[in-house]
């Protein structure tokens, strides 16, 4: 199978896209990868959904005209390849000991406080259910605009809103004993 | 402005969306309710949690080895 770079090569004429795809990646595998994580939560289905994200971006790159809207254009291929990931999880049942697998995110300097409330947020966002974690995950996590929230959803600006909304909703009901632990501690 | 309408705003309300009239409703109500402001404290922790702990930060191996695929055009 001829690799990425050669087939965008022969589409071209050109050899320079392999530096754009490092710069396209090197620039947003951080974000592609917790829209996917956070997701899909379980790594090998993440590093799948990363990888697949990128590939399509690439052999795709001519449709991407404002180099300052790829954030979200790869956002948007993200959460389309998570959501086929979880719906042919539905069609696969997954051993239970291979969900969750963490991500090894931590340093060992991070503060206790830091890391109790990080570890809290991983189990309760795992919680949610999809719509709402993915729309955490794109205005909270990831910091999109409400539109661009709406846009990648492919859902209203409203419906995009009630979302976020409720997620935030149900992670302050679940994260509510982390909160008067720290409060106590505080 | 109740209890129920500043839960209904408080998205709008966080996201700056509400007009000049409802946000002074909305701080007035806050001030005088203890209850509200545990809730719209406990929300911006939450919104907090999630900037500053919420991204995945691959480590350099990892990285490498998801690069790689791609650049082979591993299909997953």
């Amino acid at each position: 199978m001829p690799s990425v770079t050669q087939r965008r090569t022969d589409d071209s004429g050109t050899d320079d896209h392999a530096a754009d795809l490092v710069a396209l990646f090197e620039a947003h595998v951080d974000g592609v990868y917790t829209v996917a994580y956070r997701i899909v939560w379980n790594r090998a289905d993440a590093d799948d959904v990363a990888q697949a994200t990128f590939l399509k971006a690439f052999l795709n790159l001519e449709r991407l005209r404002d180099r300052d809207r790829a954030r979200a254009w790869l956002y948007r291929i993200a959460y389309r390849e998570a959501i086929s990931v979880i719906r042919r999880r539905r069609d696969t049942p997954v051993d239970p000991a291979d969900l969750p697998e963490p991500v090894d995110i931590w340093t060992p300097e991070a503060a206790v406080e830091a890391r109790q409330l990080a570890m809290a947020l991983d189990e309760a966002v795992g919680q949610l259910p999809v719509s709402l974690r993915a729309a955490f995950v794109l205005r909270d996590i990831e910091g999109l605009p409400m539109a661009d929230v709406a846009a990648t959803l492919d859902i209203g600006g409203s419906a995009a809103k009630m979302r976020v909304h409720r997620a935030r909703a149900q992670l302050r009901t679940i994260l509510q004993e982390v909160f008067d632990d720290l409060r106590r501690a505080g | 402005m109740t209890c129920d309408e500043l839960a209904e705003g408080l998205t709008d309300f966080l996201e700056g969306q509400l007009s000049r009239s409802e946000t002074d409703a909305a701080l007035a109500h806050l001030a005088g309710c203890p209850n509200c402001e545990t809730v719209l404290a406990q929300t911006q922790a939450v919104i907090d949690a999630g900037r500053l702990h919420g991204r995945v930060r691959l480590n350099t191996e990892h990285r490498a080895g998801l690069l790689a695929s791609i650049l082979d055009g591993d299909s997953p």
